[in-house]
């Protein structure tokens, strides 16, 4: 099922220890179950009508010890895990930015 | 502040590769004109790769220049691997030119015309023949015609970029 677009704010992640495994987990469950607390990760599904693609934005501090290419594999798989095998080619933008990186670059997600 | 910190505060946006590749072209360029064939060469293939990046990422119409170059290629080497089973490299000239022929009808965009077409596959060929990224570590091997066969490539890139993408 392709999500209409929403904008999330997700729940704490209080644990410290991230593997990427992890964090493609964590992601696919917010994916799948938003939380509707104030806390980060952020993440906006954008269908691209009228074709069957979808940009994929999370704004997360996690990322930081992260390339912008390991954060797209990330996104990619819990997309993937959350949507089913495959899913994934309908992804044109999987898009991985820390908060700062956001504010400088200019993304604002607004609630839906 | 150390000159990689100032390169660490600038993502690696669209209109940040964009503009390197404009920057680069000229300078490969001087390199070319002042008989410096190897190290000319060598820039201009980045040129090169830095085009098809960022003309790949603006084949979808939604996608603006403050984007990340990676969130754009990360899910085309996806596709490439699931597609076709292999895995491209960071500079793989020829599947970033394949994707961008790829993705225009995934993008809903038209064809270019055969003319341009051939024109396109012709010079990333000679762009292939020209460069590799193990050029680095060997001492000069370039001839003044390679060179400036690369700049005449390269340059056809640079002057056609809008078409590849539109």
């Amino acid at each position: 099922m392709i999500m209409s677009s929403v904008t999330i704010r997700a729940r704490n992640l209080d644990n410290p220890l991230f593997g990427n495994q992890i964090l493609v987990d964590t992601l696919a469950q917010e994916f799948h179950t938003p939380s509707s607390e104030v806390q980060q990760p952020y993440f906006q599904i954008q269908p691209q009508p009228p074709l069957n693609r979808v940009h994929i934005t999370v704004i997360w501090d996690r990322w930081n010890k992260l390339s912008h290419q390991e954060r797209s594999e990330i996104i990619l798989d819990a997309y993937e895990k959350c949507q089913g095998q495959g899913s994934a080619q309908s992804v044109s933008v999987a898009m991985g930015l820390t908060q700062q990186e956001a504010d400088r670059l200019g993304f604002i997600l607004e609630p839906a | 502040m150390s000159l990689v910190a100032r390169f660490q505060q600038s993502p690696e946006t669209i209109s940040e590769m964009e503009k390197a590749a404009l920057s680069r072209f000229r300078e490969g360029q001087f390199l070319v004109q002042s008989g410096w064939y190897d190290s000319g060469i060598y820039l201009l293939g980045y040129v090169a790769e830095m085009l098809l990046k960022t003309a790949y990422c603006r084949v979808d119409p939604q996608v603006r220049r403050n984007f990340l170059v990676a969130s754009r290629l990360t899910p085309a080497r996806r596709y490439w691997r699931t597609t076709f089973g292999d895995q491209p490299s960071g500079h793989d000239r020829l599947f970033l030119a394949l994707s961008i022929e790829d993705d225009r009808p995934r993008q809903g965009k038209t064809a270019w015309p055969v003319a341009t077409a051939r024109l396109f596959n012709t010079t990333i060929d000679r762009i292939a023949e020209n460069w590799t990224v193990e050029m680095r570590y060997h001492q000069p091997k370039a001839t003044q015609v390679e060179a400036n066969d690369m700049l005449v490539d390269v340059g056809w890139l640079r002057r056609n970029y809008e078409a590849l993408w539109r």
